[in-house]
């Protein structure tokens, strides 16, 4: 099955604690008022302007094994190598906030707005992330192959992080063909827009989701984003927000 | 409090358009271009650097700043190119391929030219051939490399092999950042410098010029 789903803005609205934790405020530091204007100016930019779409498709453990192995540029050892043969069902997705806020991004940018184009930066970031979210939640309500509503055994992945190489996104465009909902591959695999979202979703039984951070890779990684998306998980609620 | 202490204290407050006033009534005190520059609008961002680095300001605060430092600085502009006040020097910055995370690029941007250099920012996502070839024909001394992920470290020291290769390092130095980057990879690859926030890095680069 292969899916084009419409999300509502109002969705992928984020709460200012994440957005404020990318724009550097330790957890403990409220912002002042003034920043928290410009909070709002920007939530409302990104109301209007954010056209949130997103794709997904079912497919099969041999074709998300080519995906995965990609270009041949994985690290020798990955959390995601010793997940995906004990997961169920495999599905791709990609999801865009769409071009006009990347470009306001710029524009503002461009007229020294820095501290409104930052935080809507910021806030289109966490609101990409939070769209993995809804197309969980379509997908778990309506593919054939879900698990069922009620599973916690679903959980986001995504070429470029925790040692599964970037470059395994040529792949993943090769077959799910984000190209239609308007996202594109450039020669460094990143999207375009840039406020994009691509990955696999991967369900099956929520122990094979834990592992330990204890890579090569993670002694460098800052976010340790693993450790708290599988605490979620143990505690059967999914992972909205992936701040890395 | 003397008018240049005001418009750093404005600039300190974000208030572009006091800061514009104040640096035209600087003008017409003729006061000299340089005098404002240095002893007002760069006087205050400093700080601005500093309270930031001390956690005092956060991002929306130094950006904020940072557009009344331009509001300044467009106010003087015509009288520094009259008067061939140089600039601190060109810096090439960019956040290298592979990575789209530009908020700490940007603010280092910014930063830059709040205090007084010419900044070429080549954006994200940037080749590390596009970074010396930039540097070359604008004749930078500096180029800044921003990461925010460690698979994408790797561009960083292809851009310091590249530099060695053509025989460049002594003409352009390299300066590098980003959340996963430290000093011991700066040196592994051969970096001339390592900043670990933007304020640092007007200070390090300050530094490479001389
Ligand atoms: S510690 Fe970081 S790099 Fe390692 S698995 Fe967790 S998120 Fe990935």
């Amino acid at each position: 099955m292969r899916e084009q789903i419409q999300i509502a803005v109002q969705d992928i609205l984020p709460d200012p604690a994440p957005v404020f934790a990318l724009q550097g405020y330790p957890p403990n530091v409220h912002p002042d008022a003034r920043a928290l204007g410009i909070f709002k100016s920007a939530m409302g930019l990104l109301l209007g302007l954010a056209r949130p779409v997103a794709v997904w498709m079912d497919i099969t453990a041999e074709e998300f094994q080519s995906i995965y192995e990609g270009e041949g540029d994985n690290a020798p050892a990955t959390p995601l190598e010793r997940i995906y043969p004990q997961a169920e069902h495999f599905v791709l997705f990609a999801a865009t906030l769409n071009e006009p806020v990347c470009d306001e991004i710029k524009a503002l940018f461009a007229n020294d707005d820095f501290a409104l184009g930052a935080m809507l930066d910021s806030l289109a970031s966490v609101a990409a992330d939070l769209m993995g979210g809804r197309i969980e939640e379509h997908y778990l309500r309506t593919a054939s192959s879900s698990p069922g509503p009620n599973s916690n055994g679903l959980m986001r992945y995504s070429p470029g992080y925790c040692g599964w190489h970037i470059s395994a996104q040529k792949a993943l465009f090769r077959r799910l063909r984000p190209e239609g909902i308007g996202i594109t591959l450039r020669e460094s695999y990143l999207m375009q827009p840039l406020k994009s979202i691509s990955g696999v979703m991967l369900c099956g039984r929520p122990e094979i989701h834990r592992f330990r951070p204890d890579y090569p890779f993670c002694s460098e990684c800052c976010t340790k984003s693993c450790v708290d998306r599988i605490k979620k998980m143990k505690k059967g609620r999914p992972p909205e927000v992936r701040s890395d | 409090m003397s008018l240049l202490s005001q418009i750093s204290e404005q600039l300190q407050l974000g208030l572009e358009e006091e800061v514009a006033a104040l640096t035209r009534e600087a003008i017409q005190q003729n006061m000299t271009p340089k005098d404002i520059l240095d002893n007002g609008l760069i006087a205050g961002m400093n700080i601005v650097g500093e309270k930031f680095r001390s956690h005092e300001f956060f991002l929306p605060d130094v950006l904020l700043a940072a557009k009344a430092m331009y509001a300044g600085m467009n106010e003087i502009k015509p009288l520094l190119i009259k008067d061939k006040v140089p600039s601190m020097g060109k810096v090439v910055i960019g956040t290298v391929r592979g990575d789209l995370h530009d908020i700490g690029k940007n603010l280092v941007g910014v930063m830059l030219r709040g205090a007084g250099f010419d900044v070429i920012d080549l954006g994200n996502d940037v080749p590390p051939a596009k970074f010396i070839e930039t540097a070359r024909n604008a004749g930078a001394k500096v180029i800044g490399m921003s990461a925010l992920l460690t698979t994408t470290m790797p561009a960083m020291k292809e851009v310091v092999a590249l530099l060695k290769s053509e025989g460049l390092t002594d003409q352009i130095h390299t300066i590098v950042g980003g959340a996963p980057v430290s000093q011991e990879y700066a040196r592994e690859i051969g970096a001339s410098a390592y900043s670990y926030d933007a304020s640092n890095a007007v200070d390090r680069i300050r530094a490479l010029m001389n």
